[in-house]
Formats: structure tokens, C-alpha cells, sequence
């Protein structure tokens, strides 16, 4: 199943048992329903509004229906429009937050275009600075246990959230993993592997490689300890950093923009606990960026495993890559 | 009927003129830290806008809001004690006066940032009709707001969900330290709101049942036609005064926007000016003088204890 269609079924079941909740924004409800995101929902389910393009208000609207105790989710087309609503994000968030809503929910659902040559503008994937504005609760769905856990139990819960979607993963199989993760909670950094030499972390989007450096690891014969985190807010790191102090070796694969995400934070914490040999791979912004090109986020893995000292050769206490 | 209810409106007017009075004698003490944004010579419309409001109606707030939360909850012991941050506040003292809401007396929001109401309003509103509640959402804003584009999306918004809103915009020409003429061209409210096709109302007068009886038909009109409706009131915010510099020795008008009104004094009485621009001056063309003294009086009580 796609990704898109994974994250479809999720959200209309999701509709199906909230309480009348409403789903709103620009055409959700028409021409391609968002790529798909938004296609077939029940409209005897929920109130389902296509709006105008009036992004800033779209997001006070949702707090408005929040403060009426309703439970209503926003769904938009990309993350760069939600920058027209950074005023509700904080402000009205820190007067809403404070009062009792009862089961009233607002959540904004929203594509991260990341799917290359939009040129300079369009290419927005900064969920975490967004976030760190008010500290509001922020999730990205990398893979079929964050599309479960986030949408299955987020979308209409009480209060405040922001989930991000990868339009780069939309048409393709929703990336999967085949043994038990732990623990299944939204939130909460997830462990999908427990290995002996190294420690990996995927952030935001980043699954897809740090599963390619795991694999590589195995063809190398090194066992690696996998873990990703769905939260793009304030994360526990403890889990990592205690496995990457026994494994002596982190690597943070980090795909957004920004330069105070939560990967930076992880890096200080395990330096602190002692890993002396971290290597964080993340987004610099360089000329490149800043014109059409395919916004890939790539990783040489025999290069970043050899900097470790796992392919016989010199070790270096930290690399950015 | 026509006389009690009149005098009912003047009592309330009175009261709101002479609650912000006191709150501004308490100002020139130095009881409060957070900024004051009095609002005098506004009080017929939030005298009106109260009247008009019924059950389950809802009214969102800017900065500039003691008025109307006079008008819909006259314990003026509340605010003082809001104000001073005092735990026992109408908000538990935490919220001052510019974020100031009253979640009983319909008032569930309140921001302090320009034309950040005017969006949450539409949702409100929906999220009301939505529960099954036949009411109207007020959101009250001023003409330096309505420059921001938010003003012009919560109409577009509550137009396209018909959603039943009564949008208040107190024009009283100023935003901060400018006139409407030294910062922007004219704009005419009756036209955009013919361009989104929403009924227009423009009062002016301070009369304050003129102004309860239109905002009742209004309200009236945005919930049977599940549309905003776009008010336009003339206010003159009273509190100015002439201070004189080195510079400009005849001296020079200072727009009364925040903090104290060092002119005005709770011991003068509550007349301001002697214009149609001080409801209070309205008042004094149907009262008689001693009518008046009676209902000020009476308007103080209404306020309750208020400690020293």
C-alpha cells in the first residue's frame, strides 16, 4: 500500500469514530483531495468544508472550533503556507492552551513538499522551529508505526498538534518495518533494532536513509541499534544516548532545514553522556538550495561507517556531514 | 417602555464610564503593572453590544476591552483585583487587562494582537452552530485592524461557512500615535462589505438605545441569514490632553491610547467633553440634571464594593 493511501485509511477511520468532528481546507473535499490524503471521506461522518485560501484564518478558525469544545482537523497543502498562521501558532495557542477545552481538538495536518525542483521557494521543512515557537506538540509519519501510532491516536485527541507528511513519499510503498518496535506510543522515541557497534537515529523524514545505514552495516557485519523518533517537539533522548554510551558510536540522521532541531539537542546530550564519536548528518543551507534541484537528503553509508573506525579506518571524533 | 428602557441603558453607560474611571484613579496610584487600554467615550456601543446579546452568544475581545467587560459583568472589585494580578481576579490574575476574558459572561477570548480575534471569531461561530446553538458571535475590533489582512479573510471565512457573526469595528480614527489619514487611503466599509454581500451598519451618535435596537437587528440578520454582519461605529476615545515641551511651548495634543488619563479626574464627575462624542453628554440632552445624578448614583452601586 502507499503511502498516501496508508495515511488515507488512517485518517478516514480516524473520522469515522470522532465525535462530529470537521475536516477543512482548500479542497479537501475536491479535484485530487490533496493528492489523496483526503479522498473518500465520509461526509455523514464529519462536516467537510472546502475553504478559501485564507491560511491565517484557516488556523484561528481551528481554535475557535477548538474553544467550542469541537474537534476539527486542518489539512494543508504545504508547510510554507502555514507560515501565514505563525500568529495563532503562538499566540492564540498560549491563550487557548491555558483554558479548559474539554474534548475539543484542533490539529493541522500538512505536506512537506519535498519532492525536489520547486526551486527556492516551496521547499519548507522546518516543522521543529515551528514547533519551538510555542512549544507546540509536532509529529512527522515517516513510516506505517508513525502514520499508526500519530494519526490513529492524535488526529482527533484534545488539544493542539501539528502533523507533517512527506509529499516525496506519497506515491511510493509506505515504508515498513518487520520486527515489533518499542514502544509503541506516539511521542516517544522508538527502538526498531538492538545492536552491539553503533547507534542510529532517524529524525523527520530520515527513516528511509537511516534504514539504508543499517543495512549497510549489516553487509559489513556491524550490528546496529535503530531508533526514530516521530516528535519534531521536546524529545526524552535517554533511550539513545544510554545506547549510544554502550555502543561508544552515534549517528543522526537529520533531514529538516533547521539549525536548532531536536538532532542538535540529542548531539549535546550524548557528548554529555560520554560518546565521544558522533556524527550528525544533517541540511546545510548552501547555494544549491536555493534553486531547483531534487532536495534529496543522501548519505554516503561506507563513508560515514568508516569515519567511525568501523571499516579499519582512522577514527575522528565528529564529522558533519 | 420605550423611557424605562432608555434609562436602563443610561444606568449601564454611567456605569462603564465610571468603572474606567476608577480604574484609572487606581492607575495614577501605581496599583497595576500591566498596561491599562481605557476605553472612554466608547461606552454606548458596549452598553449596546451587551443589550443585544443573548444565551449562548459569544463576544471576542482586543486589548482595548474593559468596556465591554463592564458592560457584560459589572464587578469592578474583579477587574481591579484582575488588573493587580491579585489571585483572586476575574481571571485568577492571570491574565491582566489586555488579554482580559470572562468565559461566563460570554466572553471566552481575548488577544492583545491586532486583528487576531477576527480570526478565531468564524471558528466559533461554527463550532457553535455546529453544537446546535441557534447564536450569534460578536467580535469587536478597531479601524487600525481592520488594515490587516485578517479582517478581510474572517469575512471571506464566515461568508463562506455561514457562520453568524456580528463584527464591531470601533473607528475612532487613531491606531497608536496616528490618524487614519496620516497612514493609509480611505476605506469604505459599506463597499467591501457589499463586495463579500453581508449586511453593513454605520451608528454614530452615542445614543444608546438607537445603537441597542440596530445591533439587535443585526444580530438578528447574521443568524437568520447565517452570515456576518459588518457594524461600523464612530467613537471618539476620550482622555486626550495637551502636553507642552521645550519644543512646542503652545502645546501639543496627545491622543489618549494607554496607561493614565491625567486629565481625567473621578471627582469632576463623568462628563468629558460637551459634544455627541461623550455618551455622557448624550445622555445630558434627555436626562435632566438631577435624573442623572440619580442614575449615577445608581450606576456606582451597580459596580459594587470596591475596596480603598
Amino acid at each position: 500500500m502507499t503511502y498516501v493511501s496508508h495515511l488515507n485509511g488512517l485518517i478516514r477511520d480516524a473520522i469515522a469514530t470522532a465525535d462530529n468532528p470537521v475536516v477543512f481546507g482548500q479542497n479537501v473535499a475536491a479535484g485530487s483531495c490533496l493528492s489523496g490524503l483526503t479522498r473518500g471521506i465520509d461526509h455523514t461522518a464529519a462536516q467537510v468544508i472546502n475553504t478559501p485560501n485564507l491560511e491565517n484564518t484557516l488556523v484561528g478558525t481551528g481554535f475557535g472550533l477548538m474553544l467550542s469544545r469541537v474537534q476539527a482537523a486542518f489539512f494543508m497543502k504545504q508547510q510554507d503556507f502555514l507560515l501565514l498562521g505563525v500568529d495563532h501558532l503562538v499566540n492564540t495557542y498560549n491563550l487557548v492552551r491555558r483554558q479548559d477545552t474539554g474534548a475539543g481538538s484542533f490539529t493541522i495536518v500538512q505536506i512537506v513538499v519535498d519532492s525536489g525542483f520547486e526551486g527556492p521557494q516551496s521547499a519548507l521543512n522546518n516543522l521543529p522551529d515551528l514547533c519551538s515557537l510555542a512549544r507546540v506538540e509536532g509529529y512527522a509519519i515517516a513510516n506505517a508505526h508513525d502514520a499508526d501510532t500519530v494519526v490513529g491516536n492524535e488526529l482527533f485527541a484534545p488539544g493542539f498538534r501539528i502533523i507533517s507528511v512527506s509529499q516525496r513519499l506519497f506515491k511510493r510503498d509506505m515504508p515498513g518495518w518487520e520486527s515489533s518496535i518499542e514502544p509503541a506510543a506516539p511521542n516517544a522515541v522508538s527502538r526498531y533494532a538492538f545492536g552491539d557497534d553503533l547507534t542510529i537515529v532517524a529524525l523527520n523524514f530520515a527513516f528511509e536513509q537511516a534504514v539504508n545505514l543499517y543495512r549497510a552495516a549489516q553487509g559489513y557485519d556491524l550490528s546496529a541499534s535503530l531508533f526514530a523518533s516521530n516528535s519534531l517537539s521536546e524529545v526524552d533522548w535517554q533511550a539513545v544516548t544510554a545506547d549510544a554510551a554502550r555502543t561508544g558510536r552515534l549517528v543522526i540522521l537529520d533531514d529538516t532545514k533547521s539549525v536548532r532541531s531536536p538532532g542538535h539537542i540529542l548531539a549535546l546530550e550524548a557528548r554529555a553522556a560520554g560518546v565521544t564519536d558522533v556524527i550528525h548528518h544533517r541540511r546545510s543551507l548552501d547555494e544549491a538550495l536555493l534553486r531547483p534541484q531534487a532536495d534529496r537528503f543522501e548519505i554516503d553509508c561506507a563513508a560515514t561507517l568508516a569515519a567511525l573506525g568501523l571499516l579499519s579506518r582512522p577514527r575522528i571524533s565528529l564529522l558533519s556531514a | 417602555m420605550h423611557e424605562d428602557r432608555l434609562t436602563a441603558l443610561a444606568e449601564r453607560v454611567l456605569a462603564v464610564r465610571l468603572g474606567q474611571m476608577v480604574i484609572n484613579e487606581r492607575n495614577k496610584a501605581g496599583a497595576f503593572r500591566v498596561p491599562i487600554h481605557l476605553a472612554l467615550g466608547h461606552e454606548a456601543i458596549a452598553v449596546a453590544v451587551s443589550d443585544a446579546m443573548k444565551t449562548g452568544d459569544q463576544l471576542l475581545l482586543t486589548h482595548r476591552n474593559v468596556h465591554y467587560n463592564l458592560a457584560r459583568n459589572p464587578s469592578l472589585a474583579e477587574k481591579l483585583r484582575e488588573f493587580a494580578l491579585d489571585p483572586t481576579g476575574g481571571a485568577s490574575g492571570q491574565l491582566g487587562c489586555m488579554n482580559y476574558s470572562d468565559a461566563g459572561a460570554g466572553i471566552p477570548y481575548t488577544s492583545s494582537i491586532l486583528a487576531n480575534s477576527l480570526s478565531v471569531a468564524p471558528g466559533i461561530a461554527l463550532g457553535q452552530a455546529i453544537l446546535g446553538r441557534r447564536v450569534a458571535t460578536f467580535v469587536v475590533t478597531g479601524d487600525g485592524a481592520i488594515e490587516e489582512g485578517a479582517f478581510y479573510e474572517s469575512l471571506l471565512m464566515g461568508r463562506s461557512v455561514a457562520a453568524s457573526m456580528v463584527v464591531v469595528v470601533e473607528n475612532n480614527g487613531w491606531s497608536l500615535a496616528t490618524q487614519i489619514h496620516e497612514r493609509r487611503t480611505p476605506i469604505d466599509l459599506e463597499q467591501m462589505a457589499n463586495a463579500l454581500d453581508i449586511p453593513f451598519q454605520r451608528l454614530r451618535g452615542n445614543d444608546p438605545l438607537d445603537y441597542a435596537e440596530h445591533l439587535a437587528a443585526l444580530r438578528d440578520e447574521a443568524i437568520e441569514a447565517r452570515t456576518p454582519a459588518l457594524l461600523e461605529v464612530c467613537v471618539n476615545t476620550l482622555g486626550d490632553w495637551i502636553q507642552e515641551t521645550p519644543e512646542r511651548p503652545e502645546g501639543k495634543l496627545i491622543n489618549y491610547h494607554a496607561g493614565i488619563a491625567p486629565t481625567v479626574e473621578l471627582e469632576k464627575g463623568p462628563l468629558l467633553a460637551e459634544d455627541i462624542g461623550d455618551p455622557v453628554y448624550v445622555l445630558m440632552q434627555r436626562f435632566s440634571t438631577e435624573d442623572l445624578a440619580e442614575l449615577a448614583a445608581r450606576a456606582m452601586a451597580s459596580l459594587g464594593e470596591v475596596s480603598q
